[in-house]
């Protein structure tokens, strides 16, 4: 069986790295190089990548089984929004479903206003969430969505109790997240990723 | 007295019987099930025709005529249905639920190894698929084939 992408996090954080590190404005070819280097590291990551389908309501799609990961995007689209849909679909893979992992999974990324009008709620709060962890990807700042979110494991931790508070702030943290795009736009702060950065470091190093 | 060994190795032509012979066997079963998929109505809307199935097989890029549909339904045509044309005809059908196509599926030989949260998720992903247009359904199409079946449709291997 598979997930959404082989390995959602590592994707997912190796893609944002690979954002940052070509985030150099003045370069006037960096919306091409961006979205070059995000197809190939997302091939080398297994995710098979095709930009030439003739799509009319979608921007793209990702289809994953055992046969493996691709994401297909449209060939309408220009280079910033290749890296929407790639980010976009990537944060899907990232809140995917958390059960047994499903034999044929799909998530489809509509052109804006063409979207079907009656969408299941569970579809459109991902749909939301998706957003928002998209544009962190983008940023090249993963950390600016809460750690739960792309990393389920948060390690040994100094003890238990500390662990248990850890656990539950970060429980929190995604609690809000998910429901308010207030405390989205606060948790993406450099001012308050650092300082959440800072209580995890202390509440998580092993003693 | 030892059997001449010649004499054990298959003639390439029965590889072909056996198929017909197969095919023989299912054709009136797999014929009605896929009759049934086009005309049951779902949600209200309107049954396929034949030549609009005919016409959306060959966008996928497999060559079944109005005809052979018709044809295929009655369990008249002797040709094997290829196990992607079948999916791809039911992949068509608004009715498709994912027991019916585990089943057809089963009937034609192919086991979909799928398990009760399967069946729901590949249920959900045809509702979503459903709501998209044709010209992306056709997309989806071919690339559920490939993820379904394991091969490409014959649009994309040309």
């Amino acid at each position: 069986m598979a997930g959404l992408v082989p390995h959602a996090e590592t994707t997912a954080a190796n893609l944002a790295r690979v954002l940052r590190l070509h985030a150099l404005r003045s370069n006037p070819w960096e919306a091409h190089q961006r979205a070059v280097a995000a197809r190939r590291l997302l091939e080398e990551l297994g995710v098979r990548c095709d930009e030439s389908a003739a799509l009319h309501d979608l921007k793209g799609f990702l289809l994953s089984s055992p046969r493996g990961s691709e994401l297909v995007v449209s060939r309408d689209l220009n280079d910033e929004q290749r890296l929407e849909v790639y980010a976009h679909l990537i944060a899907h893979a990232l809140l995917g479903p958390d059960g047994p992992e499903l034999a044929l999974a799909a998530r489809f990324e509509y052109v804006p206003g063409r979207a079907p009008g009656e969408r299941p709620a569970h579809e459109m709060r991902e749909e939301v969430l998706a957003d928002a962890v998209a544009r962190a990807i983008l940023e090249g700042r993963l950390e600016a969505a809460p750690r739960l979110i792309y990393c389920r494991d948060l390690g040994p931790g100094r003890g238990r109790f500390s662990r248990a508070v850890l656990r539950g702030l970060h429980l929190g943290s995604l609690a809000l997240y998910r429901r308010s795009r207030s405390y989205q736009r606060l948790r993406s702060l450099p001012v308050v990723t650092a300082f959440t950065e800072r209580v995890h470091s202390f509440l998580g190093s092993a003693a | 007295m030892s059997q001449d060994p010649r004499s054990q190795i298959p003639n390439p032509r029965s590889r072909d019987e056996v198929q017909v012979a197969r095919w023989s066997a299912i054709k009136s079963r797999v014929g009605s099930s896929l009759r049934e998929l086009r005309l049951t109505d779902a949600n209200g809307s309107a049954s396929r025709s034949q030549a609009r199935l005919a016409g959306e097989l060959e966008e996928l890029g497999y060559h079944v005529t109005q005809s052979m549909v018709s044809r295929y339904e009655q369990g008249l045509l002797n040709a094997p249905l290829t196990l992607e044309r079948m999916v791809g005809w039911a992949l068509c059908c608004e009715a498709l639920s994912s027991r019916a196509f585990k089943e057809l599926l089963a009937l034609a030989g192919f086991y979909l190894p799928w398990n009760d949260g399967d069946l729901t998720a590949f249920d959900d992903l045809l509702v979503s698929y459903r709501r998209l247009s044709l010209a992306d359904q056709v997309v989806v199409r071919g690339r559920l084939l490939w993820h379904i079946l394991g091969i490409e449709s014959a649009g994309e291997s040309e």
